[in-house]
């Protein structure tokens, strides 16, 4: 029995082709979209600076080449206050070099009756990451430096408090509290025990050690941090102390010598000397070349007559 | 007399002729080998734009070998540039005659290296541009601008010294250069005439030629002592294993002198046979270069012992290791073969009047070239492979060094352009001083003149019969 041909036409295959080829590569592009965006992860943080300015600041991470987790740059941030009420967005912020985006305290954040605030921070509808959030409580915490009378020798006292809702300061106690002195590039721990406690009453006392270098007044500049707190998150003062030691300056940091940048004058004398000779004779022998060109009016009396 | 005068200016003529001969002829294995060179250089020219494109990164060196073939080819073509200063400043101050057919090559062999000796520290900069820096920037206590200065002074110094000689050559090839047909007459024309400098060979222009060359020949020697001196600074300064050594200096200079004779001999070897000049550079002068070559060797295998046996003596231990190293390591094989093959072989062989002859003396010569060049690369790298701080946590390729390909072309087209000057120098000037050898001449006719009359005299006064008094 004889088999009947189908006959299908050319044109007609390559367009079914075609379209099913395009069909493939929309819907495997619509798949990689959602495959190839980044793990992220959002860390909020409240810092209270000593000039009393205070942030709100978001580190976004992603996982970047060997599945560390890296900064991600340039991203949007929204940030969100959380009330009764609801959620309401305050400010979408771009992230840094460093994955942080940092939110300026807004002065009409609401706060609830425990004097509590709450934020979230969400990495939303982004291409590149997936939707991450993170979400804070915190309180306000004061932070200030009494210094004790003279005679206690360089004795300091750090005051934790927060506001209650009828506006007294009410001492915070058991928080940590560090002692920092301010050098050019940043903070140095004054001491190896620079972490104190405050007692009941909200004091911590921390004792400066008397062999911190102070300039060429004797000025030290002391900080104080809570770090990191869960409630307060990191709240920071500073005053200055007459509590370093002088260090008179050099009237000269850089004498004339061969490691430093100028170099001796017995050097330079030298080296001017002994160039300046020889190319003096240089200049001395094209002098008698520019002559010897002069000269060729002269009546040949050489022996060797070229 | 009349006959002596007439002798002399055959001689003289035949003289200018053999001299003069190799400017007007260009033959197929000229050209062919200038073609050569011309392909070595252009290789190497587009390998360091290969490397200037895609930065050092391109070349086999990495954090500890900074400084790889570059610089030891650097070293070695400055210890090549001493030729110049010894057999032509040196012979010519202590009025050794035979000098006088010699010394053009060897001042030009000085300028070839040191042009080229310059450029090297530049092809190791990954930004060339920024060479201009030392100038800018420069500390006067850095031996690096010590180095610039003195370069480039010994540079201008060998470029006068070579060139005053040249003035009456100059007005020689300007006169004779009749034949229009001569390929590049124009040019040459024009290069002779500017060159001579309205030479006409009168008194004063004698005068002050002699005046010249007198003082420059003075000046030059100390100029080109401080250049290997200071260039042995640029190691001996810097606190590394292997160069914080005090002997440095006279170490690099004695190194200089010995290879840099050596490229003379060589010069003298191959310029003599292709442009036949044998009746001017006779066995005579093989014979003495090589006994300069000799003592230089022997000079050389002294500092050697002083720079290896004192600290091998004590094996401190930084010190230890790169010894270690050289002596029974990764680099012993070089190291041996350097110390009995370049050094105590050549002695052995240029001993013996026989070992003095052309053939040998070139082959001595090409061993002791080859060895200096390579003595240079051992002298650097190794040190760099032993920094005082651990090689660690680095990938396993910086803790060792073999030049690449870039490298080599790069290296390999600098002797080529070497080559290709001095080849072209031959083309367009003569390879002999004309003027100093025909000096030469006059004065060897006066004095066999002179001892003609004193044996005519010593005869006659034998002669007279001796009356006793009485």
């Amino acid at each position: 029995m004889k088999k009947k041909k189908i006959k299908i036409p050319v044109s007609k295959t390559f367009l079914a082709i075609a379209a099913c080829l395009l069909f493939n590569s929309v819907t495997a592009q619509v798949d990689s979209a959602g495959q190839d965006k980044k793990e992220s992860a959002v860390e909020l943080s409240f810092y209270k600076k000593a000039d009393l300015s205070k942030t709100i600041s978001a580190l976004v991470t992603t996982v970047g080449i060997n599945d560390k987790w890296v900064p991600a740059t340039g991203v949007n941030i929204n940030f969100y206050t959380q009330t009764k009420s609801g959620t309401t967005i305050l400010k979408t912020v771009v992230t840094n070099a460093g994955g942080i985006g940092i939110l300026p305290f807004p002065d009409s954040l609401s706060k609830d009756a425990q004097g509590v605030y709450r934020i979230i921070a969400r990495l939303e509808n982004n291409s590149l990451y997936k939707d991450a959030e993170e979400s804070i409580e915190f309180k306000e915490a004061n932070l200030m430096l009494k210094f004790n009378p003279a005679d206690s020798a360089h004795e300091v006292t750090a005051m934790v408090t927060e506001t209650g809702s009828d506006g007294k300061e009410i001492p915070v106690a058991e928080t940590e509290v560090s002692f920092f002195v301010q050098r050019l590039f940043g903070t140095m721990p004054a001491n190896e025990d620079y972490v104190i406690s405050t007692d009941k009453d909200g004091q911590a006392v921390f004792s400066y050690p008397g062999d911190i270098t102070g300039g060429r007044t004797g000025k030290i500049t002391i900080v104080a941090k809570i770090l990191d707190n869960k409630l307060f998150g990191t709240v920071e003062t500073k005053s200055d102390a007459p509590w370093g030691i002088v260090v008179p300056v050099e009237t000269n940091p850089f004498p004339r010598a061969l490691i430093m940048p100028k170099a001796p004058l017995q050097l330079i004398i030298t080296l001017v000397l002994i160039f300046g000779g020889i190319w003096t004779t240089y200049f001395f022998i094209f002098y008698q070349l520019k002559k010897i060109n002069e000269d060729d009016h002269v009546k040949k009396v050489s022996e060797i007559n070229y | 007399m009349q006959q002596d005068r007439h002798l002399i200016s055959n001689e003289v003529e035949i003289l200018r002729e053999d001299c003069l001969r190799p400017t007007n002829k260009w033959s197929g294995t000229t050209k062919l080998w200038i073609g050569f060179l011309l392909a070595v250089l252009g290789w190497g020219i587009y390998a360091y734009i290969h490397q200037l494109r895609y930065g050092l990164g391109v070349t086999a060196m990495r954090n500890y070998v900074s400084w790889g073939l570059y610089i030891t080819t650097f070293v070695f073509f400055i210890g090549i540039s001493h030729s110049g200063t010894l057999v032509s400043a040196i012979l010519r101050i202590s009025k050794q005659e035979w000098r006088r057919p010699i010394t053009r090559s060897a001042e030009l062999l000085t300028w070839v290296s040191l042009f080229w000796g310059g450029i090297m520290p530049i092809i190791d900069l990954g930004r060339p541009g920024r060479i201009f820096n030392i100038v800018i920037f420069g500390r006067v206590q850095s031996p690096l601008v010590w180095d610039v200065i003195c370069i480039f002074t010994y540079f201008i110094g060998s470029t006068i010294f070579l060139f005053l000689p040249m003035i009456p050559d100059m007005a020689l090839c300007r006169d004779r250069l009749k034949n229009t047909k001569t390929r590049f007459y124009k040019f040459k024309k024009w290069l002779y005439t500017k060159m001579a400098l309205g030479w006409q060979g009168t008194k004063t222009q004698w005068h002050r030629l002699e005046k010249s060359m007198t003082i420059m020949t003075i000046i030059i020697i100390p100029i080109a002592v401080s250049v290997h001196t200071v260039v042995s600074y640029i190691f001996a300064m810097t606190l590394r294993t292997g160069w914080n050594s005090t002997v440095f200096g006279p170490y690099f200079v004695a190194g200089a002198l010995y290879s840099g004779s050596a490229g003379v001999i060589l010069g003298m070897f191959v310029f003599r046979k292709l442009y036949k000049l044998e009746k001017y550079i006779t066995l005579k002068h093989f014979d003495l270069m090589g006994r300069i070559v000799l003592a230089l060797t022997l000079i050389y295998a002294y500092m050697n012992l002083n720079e290896y046996w004192i600290p091998a003596y004590k094996m401190a231990t930084a010190e230890g290791h790169l010894l270690r190293d050289l002596f029974s390591g990764s680099y012993s094989k070089v190291f041996w073969t350097l110390q009995f093959g370049t050094v105590l072989l050549p002695i052995i062989i240029m001993s013996f009047p026989k070992g003095r002859r052309p053939n040998l003396l070139a082959i001595v010569c090409v061993i002791i070239v080859i060895g200096a060049w390579v003595k240079r690369y051992i002298i650097i790298v190794p040190t760099m492979l032993h920094p005082h701080t651990p090689i660690q946590h680095v990938p396993a390729d910086w803790a060792t060094y073999f030049p690449n390909w870039v490298e080599w072309s790069v290296t390999m087209g600098a002797l080529a352009g070497m080559l290709l000057i001095i080849t072209l120098f031959s083309k367009f000037f003569p390879m002999m001083a004309v003027w100093e050898v025909e000096e030469g001449i006059k004065i060897n006719h006066e004095k066999e003149m002179a001892a003609q009359i004193r044996e005519k005299m010593e005869a006659e006064i034998n002669l007279q019969p001796i009356v006793k008094p009485g």
